[in-house]
């Protein structure tokens, strides 16, 4: 009774829509874990996976965003600006002398102001997510440019220690805190989006906008939320930046939309929206984070390394859809040797 | 006495300077089974959006459930307790059965998604009708039967208090319509109305209270079931006549065959057909034609079997440029899926013309001469520089005569009469007629019989997948047919 309750709970879990592609990928994570390993064995020593753990932090964090604002079959290319953003006004108001967690509530203010925009031109303005977020994605590095005189901030000093060691250097239970963050915002995000109304929604507007609207669900408040999720996760992200490097850069988080959406593709998400699930974004950034560190303990310079991982992320999207026409194909055989069953047994 | 759920009096609906509705006069009452049969597509869509909403109007008033709830002077745009099945969902499809019915409903108000309580609501809701459908499967996986029963739930489940039904026929098979009739029935028990929206009065007789004749955006006859006879409906419609040509072919070889081939949906189909000879396979389940029409767009692969088109075997690969092998698809409801509004009349004729020339340039002189050529048949709309203000007719016009100046060897239609409404289905009689004295061959994948019977040949009846035994020439029809009456 006990086995069989075990056997049915594992096969729902692997009939959840895109756990496929999440176990191909992971597959391919471990080999790639493997071969890197065998190339060097550092690369499996506890403080390199640490390290590679810390590394993959805003990749994940940043793919989360972009994976829910992709449920919604919309895009965010403003995560990186934003992340720019988030730490250029950190940093700038911790070097004014205001107090680090003050300043920490003041840039998710203005952050998610960011998120409300994207969120409205879209739903509101019926603005395209890609023209949307591409305004937004240059208003946000203006701002962070502005915010110090397009000067980068000086050292945000002692007074921010706490602030530091919260978000980038401390441990916990022997981890960096970096990782308990992302720990903790992934389960957060997660629980929302796969045992909530609002998660459900968000799957909703992103299958069938037009279905969606129809069933009651508010289409603008939906993804003006996918969109302020994301802004949140950009700006603990750009929040990481500042506390690694103790000061605000005006290019904090260049690039990092692409890098979020290749975690978010490569983990399943559909760039079409109403499918994914943030397991495997967490295997997506996972992968990014593996190739990063791992050519760069091969030896691999960085243009070789950019090239493997763009053709990584080629082949696993490739992979995916051969895995599902071969599922199709599969399912065609079966198909083809049983015999159909009544799925009605009607009384009426 | 009956208590009526809508009422529409005197409506006229004018959008665009166009009539849509006028003068509309009809009502519905509580556990009725209402029919409408669109003579003419005109209208039709503006009545379900009225009934809908209380979208403007500029005459009449409208009554749901005793309540004046729209008039010419004020329309609140609020919505009524209606809901519409057609063959587009309105479920989500990446969610599951369960998430479609109890979490997107009006009714749902919990945050937090539990889904055992979810699943024993569903469960429960379905074993009351005695359906067997996994609560947790996604709605994207579900036949198109079981989408057409969980909307029907959804509806009920959601309050509805009247359901159009909009052209059952069009996506449920006649067994699959037949059980979807029963749980309507079983509604109206309930007191739920329906306006069920049909193109064929055999349909409407068999489970309507009454039925209403829509021509023109005008109400032209409403049939009590008392009155229910062909002779009532005679002065109303067109009857199309058949002139079957089978005979002539019978010493033919054949040009496209199919051999043991297998699929999810099929299970070694066998049948050829020959040059100029209308073949109609009617799936009673809704399975297998949609297997066929996947296969032969490259979309599915065949588990084996062979397809040969003129004595060659097409491998699977090759079938994905089924133009160059001379197999041509025209899917159901063609319009939007097969032509080019943007460009030109005479671009979109001749859009196939280069594969067919196998030239990447055709000649001024060679589109003149097919310009000439078609003007006979298509008049000035030839001239028309793109398709944005042709009509219905000359659209479906434009598909076939396509395929005419393609001239493939065969071509497969897909449920050809979907969603026309009887002056457009009288046109795509023509122009089947049309491909077929150009001896292409045609066949037709049908799930309801109803005027395909007027241009085929011979029919092969699909059930489970399979293939019956022996087909069936155009005379035998009537004695074996379920649902056809003479």
């Amino acid at each position: 009774m006990e086995n069989e309750k075990k056997r049915n709970k594992l096969k729902r879990l692997l009939a959840k829509r895109g756990m496929g592609q999440v176990i191909t990928v992971t597959i391919g994570l471990v080999g790639l874990i493997i071969v890197f390993g065998l190339l060097n064995p550092i690369f499996l020593s506890a403080r390199n996976i640490s390290n590679l753990l810390r590394q993959i932090a805003p990749t994940l964090l940043t793919g989360i965003g972009q994976s829910f604002v992709l449920i919604t079959g919309n895009i965010d290319l403003s995560i990186g600006s934003v992340v720019g953003m988030s730490c250029m006004i950190s940093a700038t108001l911790m070097t004014k002398g205001i107090n680090p967690w003050v300043a920490v509530i003041i840039t998710y203010l203005a952050s998610s102001i960011m998120g409300l925009l994207n969120g409205k031109l879209i739903s509101k303005a019926k603005l395209p997510a890609f023209i949307a977020t591409l305004g937004t994605m240059t208003i946000a590095r203006g701002i962070a440019q502005i915010v110090n005189n397009n000067y980068n901030t000086d050292s945000i000093g002692e007074a921010a220690e706490g602030f530091m060691q919260f978000f980038y250097y401390g441990k916990t239970l022997g981890l960096f805190n970096t990782i308990w963050i992302t720990m903790f915002i992934w389960l957060v995000f997660n629980f929302l989006l796969s045992r909530t109304r609002t998660g459900r929604h968000l799957y909703a507007v992103g299958s069938n906008i037009h279905a969606a609207h129809l069933s009651g669900v508010n289409i603008s408040s939906t993804i003006t939320k996918a969109y302020l999720v994301s802004a949140f996760c950009s700006t603990t992200v750009g929040l990481i930046i500042t506390a690694t490097s103790g000061m605000g850069t005006m290019d904090a988080g260049n690039s990092y939309e692409l890098y979020a959406v290749a975690a978010s593709v490569i983990g399943g998400v559909s760039t079409l929206g109403g499918q994914g699930i943030l397991l495997g974004t967490v295997i997506g950034a996972s992968i990014w984070g593996v190739l990063q560190n791992g050519l760069q303990f091969a030896g691999a310079p960085v243009a070789i390394r950019n090239i493997v991982i763009g053709v990584i992320v080629i082949i696993t999207v490739l992979l995916d859809i051969v895995v599902r026409l071969n599922k199709k194909v599969g399912k065609a055989k079966a198909g083809a040797e049983r015999s159909y069953f009544p799925v009605l047994k009607h009384k009426i | 006495m009956k208590e009526e759920i809508l009422r529409i009096a005197n409506v006229t609906r004018i959008l665009d300077g166009i009539t849509y509705l006028d003068n509309i006069n009809f009502n519905i009452f509580k556990g009725e089974i209402m029919g409408l049969i669109p003579l003419d597509n005109h209208g039709k869509s503006q009545l379900i959006e009225l009934i809908l909403q209380n979208v403007s109007i500029h005459f009449g008033r409208i009554y749901f459930d005793d309540q004046l709830v729209n008039y010419y002077e004020h329309s609140s745009m609020t919505k009524n307790r209606v809901y519409l099945i057609d063959k587009e969902t309105n479920l989500i499809q990446d969610l599951r059965v369960m998430d479609n019915i109890c979490v997107l409903n009006h009714t749902f108000h919990d945050y937090i998604i539990r889904d055992k309580r979810l699943q024993k609501k569903t469960d429960e809701l379905l074993k009351q009708l005695g359906i067997e459908i996994d609560t947790e499967q996604y709605v994207s996986e579900l036949s198109l039967i079981e989408k057409a029963i969980i909307e029907l739930i959804r509806a009920v489940a959601n309050g509805a208090q009247l359901i159009i039904l909009n052209e059952l026929s069009n996506f449920l098979s006649i067994e699959e319509l037949s059980f979807f009739q029963k749980l309507l029935l079983y509604y109206t028990k309930q007191r739920i109305s329906f306006l069920y929206m049909v193109n064929h009065h055999e349909e409407a007789f068999k489970i309507c209270h009454r039925v209403a004749l829509l021509e023109k955006g005008r109400i032209i006859k409403i049939i009590q079931e008392k009155d229910y006879s062909e002779a009532s409906l005679r002065p109303y419609i067109l009857s199309f006549t058949h002139h079957s040509v089978a005979d002539e072919q019978n010493n033919q070889a054949g040009i496209l065959k199919y051999q043991n081939l297998c699929a999810e949906n099929l299970k070694k189909i066998n049948f050829l057909v020959k040059k100029g000879e209308c073949l109609t396979i009617l799936d009673m389940n809704n399975r297998g034609i949609q297997d066929i029409a996947e296969i032969i767009n490259g979309f599915l692969p065949p588990v084996s079997g062979k397809i040969l088109v003129g004595g060659k075997e097409i491998p699977w690969a090759k079938e994905r440029n089924l133009l160059l092998n001379g197999v041509a698809y025209i899917p159901e409801n063609p319009v939007p899926k097969t032509l080019f509004y943007d460009i030109s009349y005479l671009e979109n004729l001749t859009f196939l013309i280069d594969r067919k020339l196998k030239r990447s340039i055709i000649g001024k002189k060679v589109l003149r001469s097919i310009k000439e050529e078609y003007r006979a048949l298509a008049g000035a709309e030839i001239e028309a520089t793109d398709l944005w203000r042709l009509e219905m007719k000359s659209l479906y016009n434009l598909v076939y005569f396509r395929l005419l100046l393609y001239k493939p060897k065969v071509v497969f239609i897909m449920q050809p009469f979907s969603q026309a409404d009887m002056y457009l289905r009288g046109r795509i009689i023509e122009l089947i007629k049309m491909l077929k004295e150009k001896e292409i061959a045609v066949v037709i994948l049908a799930v309801s019989i109803s005027d395909t019977l007027k241009v085929t040949d011979r029919l092969l009846i699909m059930e489970d997948g399979k293939l019956a035994p022996s087909s069936h020439q155009f005379k035998d029809l009537p004695s074996f047919v379920p649902g056809y009456q003479e």
